[in-house]
């Protein structure tokens, strides 16, 4: 599944999700957090993409609450998306460790 | 509630109205909460890029779900069993080439820009074909084109 690279939304949606089941508003204030404020999903984006992520069955509801009348709808990870956030994650591990070792060899060359 | 919010619910609930059914009885009721529940109070419409990325994930979602109907129905008389999927999908497609077009237009490329207006063209010939191949396709009443 996860061949072509996940995008960077998804990837930090699956993150947020890793803490624990969360609603949307949850998943947005945790990815902006996780993101150190650079990623600020809005609504359009980040309910495509759950929708997608539990076609894919990835992610399920987890529960419903009503809060002021309005509903929340918490989402989990499953099984299969703990094990796909887990293949991408060492897949970005491995391409982060190639760069900083290229980068210490080419600092001693440098230096 | 007051007015201006009122008339924020308003407006969020005609955008929503863009994604497809199946999608807004799951989300439609979550998405409305979070849109209400972050906007600023005395806001009366929703905001600019708010609307875009609306737009962005209506097209994205009918998109999809059109991909995983047509699968579904194994190419036979597509028009005939998912009419108003069709309908969507060449709206949806219309609408990407506007913007398309219009960025040929600032761009100054009019004759590329003229080329995808006649696709536009035809795109909406064809959803109005289908729209009128039997709508709605299974029960409901047809509430929009």
């Amino acid at each position: 599944m996860a061949k072509r690279g996940m995008q960077e939304a998804t990837f930090l949606i699956l993150t947020a999700l890793a803490g624990g089941a969360q609603h949307g508003y949850g998943i947005i204030a945790d990815v902006e957090q996780i993101s150190e404020q650079r990623v600020r999903l809005k609504a359009g984006t980040l309910y495509a993409a759950l929708d997608r992520l539990r076609d894919d069955g990835l992610i399920e509801v987890d529960r419903e609450e009503i809060v002021d009348s309005r509903l929340r709808r918490y989402y989990r990870l499953t099984a299969g998306g703990v094990s796909t956030l887990g293949d991408e994650a060492a897949r970005l591990g491995g391409h982060v460790q190639t760069a900083l070792s290229r980068l210490q060899v080419n600092g001693g060359m440098a230096g | 509630m007051t007015n201006s919010n009122a008339a924020l619910e308003r407006r969020y609930r005609r955008l929503l109205r863009l994604y497809p059914r199946s999608y807004r009885d799951q989300h439609g009721d979550d998405m409305l909460g979070l849109l209400m529940s972050s906007a600023d109070s005395g806001k009366s419409r929703p905001g600019l890029m708010e609307t875009l990325d609306l737009l962005h994930g209506a097209l994205t979602v009918d998109t999809r779900y059109w991909w995983q109907l047509r699968r579904a129905s194994e190419h036979q008389s597509f028009v005939v069993r998912h009419p108003r999927a069709v309908v969507r999908i060449r709206l949806a497609v219309a609408a990407w080439l506007t913007f398309i077009a219009v960025m040929l237009c600032i761009g100054g490329y009019w004759w590329i820009a003229l080329f995808v207006a006649i696709c536009i063209g035809l795109h909406l010939l064809l959803a109005s074909r289908a729209a009128t191949h039997g709508w709605p396709p299974t029960g409901g009443p047809a509430t929009r084109g």
